[in-house]
């Protein structure tokens, strides 16, 4: 093969997650190169190390007895038949800070109007995400299912996505204590919103692939939530 | 490449292959008798089954929240929705499997319910403790290892520990944190790396 593994194929490698035929070929590049068996040996490492830890610990004693206690106190079985824990798809909100030093209250339009000094932020890989280019190994909603040109056109490279997501949101993690608890509770409600309008239209689309509306919909709601999280990220960096 | 519920190439790490251990006969029976008396209102059944199963509970509630107190509360709040819910397991899974995920799912919803109230960052001086903590509750764990765990922020750690000490596959943590799976595939990637670096620093 020419050219390296991408990293996120060598994380799928360590999972067992690439097809035979397809591992044959990547053992073979690792053998003769360094670069990415030096990845690969090192991510190898870490899981297996993370897989190796002890998966008991000593509770304290008092645990039991406060247990005990509330199933006492009227904590009594509940033979209602609730659903055995196996809930479906639920949004994990961002983190809304203590109280810190250094916090702002924003508008929507103040958020929006920060936006404008993230454009050298995560610029690549958002711009990419946004259809700006060509990403690497991204797929898109279209291709992945097979349809026609038009939806190719508004779907997002999910590949692209998911990075930019996780590298804004990172951006809004590291910085969220500038944010008033305000601020952060109305942002994490709006991608909440976001999130369950999200996985609604995936649902819709597994059941439908090849809607283009749906498509629309999606990449729609994608570019929504890229859009929230670029102005938080915004709104979160240090001003120099 | 999608992942499906039926590739058991996934399911070959150290943590799956311990998560999928299979539990010997005679303890399987064992406790699921416990589980049967305790469903019908026996308290001591239902404290022989938390006797049998608190150690891996509270290593799973320790990692994920990276704060002993925060981790002994889950704890007794897990055993106590247990304790009410036992009338719904019908022993379609493993009472283990149930309880595991339900404690999964009360550490996940006690982050959103509680997060306004608690400071992010943690500090310097938090993961000390922590490390003394882990390595009082689990002696011979690498405690650097845990260090490293407890100082990523909190969703990369929770899906780390999902994935990478216990077991899941990428497509149940997707389920059960309710981001989608390239997502749930990134955070863990670059959680590994994290840790890969505080192991290094």
């Amino acid at each position: 093969m020419s050219g390296h593994i991408t990293l996120e194929r060598i994380h799928d490698l360590v999972d067992g997650l690439v097809p035979a035929s397809e591992e044959v070929r990547l053992r073979h590049h690792l053998e003769s190169c360094s670069d990415c068996r030096g990845h690969f040996e090192s991510i190898e490492a870490t899981v297996r190390a993370l897989g190796s830890l002890p998966d008991a610990a000593r509770p304290p004693e008092a645990i039991w007895r406060a247990i005990e206690g509330r199933m006492d106190a009227g904590d009594a079985m509940d033979a209602s038949s609730a659903p055995e824990p196996s809930e479906g798809a639920r949004v994990v909100p961002l983190r809304v800070a203590a109280r810190g030093p250094r916090r702002l209250s924003l508008t929507v339009s103040q958020l929006a109007a920060a936006a404008a000094l993230v454009s050298l932020l995560s610029a690549a890989v958002v711009w990419k995400a946004l259809g700006g280019g060509a990403v690497p190994g991204a797929t898109t909603v279209a291709t992945a299912t097979e349809e026609g040109p038009s939806a190719r056109v508004v779907a997002l490279g999910e590949t692209g996505y998911d990075e930019a997501v996780v590298q804004l949101e990172t951006i809004v993690e590291q910085g969220r204590d500038v944010l008033s608890p305000e601020t952060l509770a109305t942002l994490e409600a709006s991608l909440h919103t976001i999130d369950e309008a999200i996985a609604e239209v995936r649902t819709a689309l597994e059941s439908d692939p090849s809607s283009e509306l749906l498509a629309r919909l999606l990449a729609n709601h994608q570019r929504s939530k890229l859009r929230v999280l670029r102005q938080a990220a915004a709104s979160v960096q240090p001003r120099s | 490449m999608n992942e499906r519920d039926d590739d058991p190439r996934e399911e070959m790490g150290a943590a799956a292959v311990r998560r999928q251990a299979p539990v010997s006969t005679d303890a399987g029976a064992e406790l699921g008798a416990l589980v049967t008396r305790a469903q019908a209102g026996d308290a001591r059944a239902f404290e022989a089954l938390y006797r049998s199963t608190v150690e891996r509970t509270y290593a799973l509630c320790l990692r994920m929240c990276a704060d002993a107190d925060e981790a002994a509360e889950l704890v007794q709040d897990a055993y106590v929705r247990a304790w009410r819910k036992l009338g719904s397991f019908r022993g379609d899974s493993l009472f283990t499997t149930w309880l595991y995920r339900l404690t999964v799912n009360l550490i996940l919803q006690d982050r959103r319910s509680k997060g306004r109230r608690r400071a992010r960052e943690t500090s310097h001086g938090d993961l000390e403790r922590f490390g003394q903590a882990a390595c009082a509750a689990m002696p011979g764990t690498r405690v650097d290892l845990e260090r490293a765990i407890a100082g990523l922020p909190r969703k990369a750690r929770e899906v780390l520990v999902l994935r990478d000490v216990q077991g899941y596959k990428y497509d149940e943590i997707a389920q059960m944190t309710g981001v989608s799976l390239g997502t749930v595939k990134a955070q863990i990637h670059r959680a590994r790396g994290l840790v890969k670096e505080a192991l290094e620093r």
